[in-house]
């Protein structure tokens, strides 16, 4: 899952060496969206610091 | 075409991908695996990077930068989160310091530089009169060209060890081995 991550970030990369620039910085938001979700799913043990 | 400001994001990507070398060296050296956190701070070193590279190859922009500003903060946020979890007392932390400080700390510093940076970067109005848009890698600048070849090998490298290690599945919270060598 992580691996698939990294793989779109690759391919944002890819929309900016090709020159989508409209593509490169909306799927750049989708990806790093996709990456703040993850880190939601990840991070959802509580925080045992704040009990 | 005054293509100074690109080549100082250059600059920028091939400190990103210092780090990022950093990070792997560290990896095969110790033969500490990187937590899925961990793994997380890798993934915002190279949002901010991306931001960076769109600036190098598009031209440079605000909203280029700001992409890389919210990557950064985004960064920082995962890094806060790994610092967090270990500042308990009696909680062992994550890995081998590095100069008095575990990485995570290490990364947590480094977003905050960047996005103290990138701010102040954003508002130098003279790299806006660069306005040749697309530029393809073989018309850059020799500093540009290393800076964007650093970035994609970190960016690739980082796609085949994090499946290495994890596989398709979701990555163990503390990994010991690699899922590809099970």
């Amino acid at each position: 899952m992580m691996a698939l991550l990294f793989a779109l970030w690759l391919g944002v990369a890819y929309c900016v060496m090709s020159g989508r620039s409209g593509a490169a910085l909306w799927g750049g938001y989708a990806v790093l969206l996709a990456s703040l979700l993850w880190f939601l799913h990840h991070a959802s043990d509580p925080l045992a610091i704040l009990l | 075409m005054d293509l100074r400001y690109r080549q100082l994001n250059a600059l920028g990507l091939l400190a990103i991908s210092a780090v990022l070398a950093y990070a792997f060296a560290s990896q095969f050296i110790t033969g500490e695996l990187p937590c899925p956190l961990c793994l997380l701070q890798r993934i915002g070193f190279v949002a901010v990077g991306l931001g960076l590279l769109m600036n190098v190859m598009l031209g440079p922009r605000p909203a280029h930068y700001g992409f890389a500003i919210i990557a950064a903060i985004a960064g920082g946020i995962f890094a806060l989160r790994q610092v967090s979890l270990h500042v308990i007392p009696g909680t062992p932390p994550y890995g081998d310091p590095f100069f008095g400080m575990h990485f995570y700390t290490w990364a947590f510093i480094l977003f905050a530089v960047m996005i103290t940076g990138l701010a102040a970067l954003v508002g130098l109005r003279a790299q806006y009169e660069d306005t040749a848009g697309y530029q393809p890698l073989r018309l850059q600048p020799l500093l540009c060209k290393l800076g964007v070849l650093a970035l994609l090998l970190m960016m690739a490298a980082n796609v085949l060890l994090t499946f290495a290690e994890c596989g398709p599945g979701v990555c163990p919270d503390n990994p010991t081995d690699y899922w590809l060598l099970r």
